[in-house]
């Protein structure tokens, strides 16, 4: 038996997600749960930096070097890192958990010092506009200006940020997966079969749905 | 022979979150924001909170953010 996942609308597009969790396999620190999106064109499952972090994955160790891929909005740091991701089936009220290997998105010390001083420049503003008067321009010209700041601040973020992507090297769990897509025009109607191979997860449970 | 679809959804009004990690129930069928920072760490922690009281557990997603967007709307509220 497989089951049949119509793809997600998110922000006008529809694309393959599936829902996931994460754990660091040396800690057993979970992650909250998440949308990953299952990409046949990646090389790698690539997990966002926050996630890492929230888990404690290793930060890299000064002898390790950060591998440096380009994408959308430009490079990021790339570090390899082993991972446990749990895949929930709510067709079969199941999560399967698999060993895997992942992509961890980490910034470089030039990313984390512009971080830091935008975030040192938001916090120096809103010191400052605290000494304003509201509705005056001078008011306006620090609310401006800070929302300006974290502009650039969600473009960093951008490339840190990019969501869970399951490369092809997750595809492996899997006994298949096919997918369904249609012309642009009708991507509401864009779907993937899947079916979890009988020997890749190291834990099958229960999931117990506790929807309203 | 296939088991029945596995529906999720996301919140339909997403554009107003760019750049924001949001929080929601993606089992419902008409989601909604629950929560939502730029700041990832206090997106997680209040997924915890939810799932604590509610007994189910909420996604947590970041909504990519549009710079030019961002830019645009800036140089119109000058």
């Amino acid at each position: 038996m497989f089951c049949r996942v119509p793809y997600i609308e998110i922000g006008g597009r529809h694309r393959p997600y599936l829902e996931t969790f994460f754990a660091n396999p040396t800690t057993g620190l979970v992650s909250s749960k998440t949308l990953s999106m299952v990409d046949s064109g990646a090389d790698h499952t690539l997990m966002p930096f926050s996630i890492g972090k929230l888990i404690g994955l290793s930060d890299p160790s000064s002898e390790e070097v950060l591998s440096n891929i380009g994408g959308v909005g430009g490079n990021v740091g790339i570090i390899t890192r082993d991972c446990v991701i749990s895949l929930i089936n709510r067709s079969l009220n199941k999560t399967y958990t698999f060993n895997e290997k992942v992509w961890w998105v980490y910034p470089d010390e030039e990313t984390k010092q512009q971080q830091n001083n935008l975030i040192e420049k938001i916090q120096a503003l809103r010191t400052l506009q605290s000494q304003s008067i509201s509705g005056t321009d001078l008011y306006s010209y620090f609310e401006l200006e800070i929302d300006r700041i974290i502009s650039v601040l969600a473009g960093i973020n951008n490339r840190l940020e990019p969501g869970v992507l399951l490369g092809r090297p997750f595809f492996n769990n899997f006994e298949f997966i096919q997918f369904f897509h249609k012309d642009r025009e009708n991507e509401d109607r864009c779907f993937l079969n899947y079916k979890v191979a009988r020997q890749k997860p190291i834990s099958v449970l229960p999931f117990v749905p506790t929807d309203r | 022979m296939n088991n029945p679809d596995i529906i999720l959804n996301a919140p339909k009004d997403l554009e107003s979150f760019e750049g924001k990690f949001v929080v929601f129930f993606s089992e419902e069928k008409e989601p909604k924001v629950i929560f939502s920072s730029f700041i990832a760490e206090e997106a997680y922690t209040k997924a915890a909170e939810i799932t604590a009281i509610e007994g189910r557990e909420p996604v947590v997603i970041r909504v990519q953010h549009s710079i030019s967007n961002s830019i645009l709307r800036l140089l119109m509220s000058r």
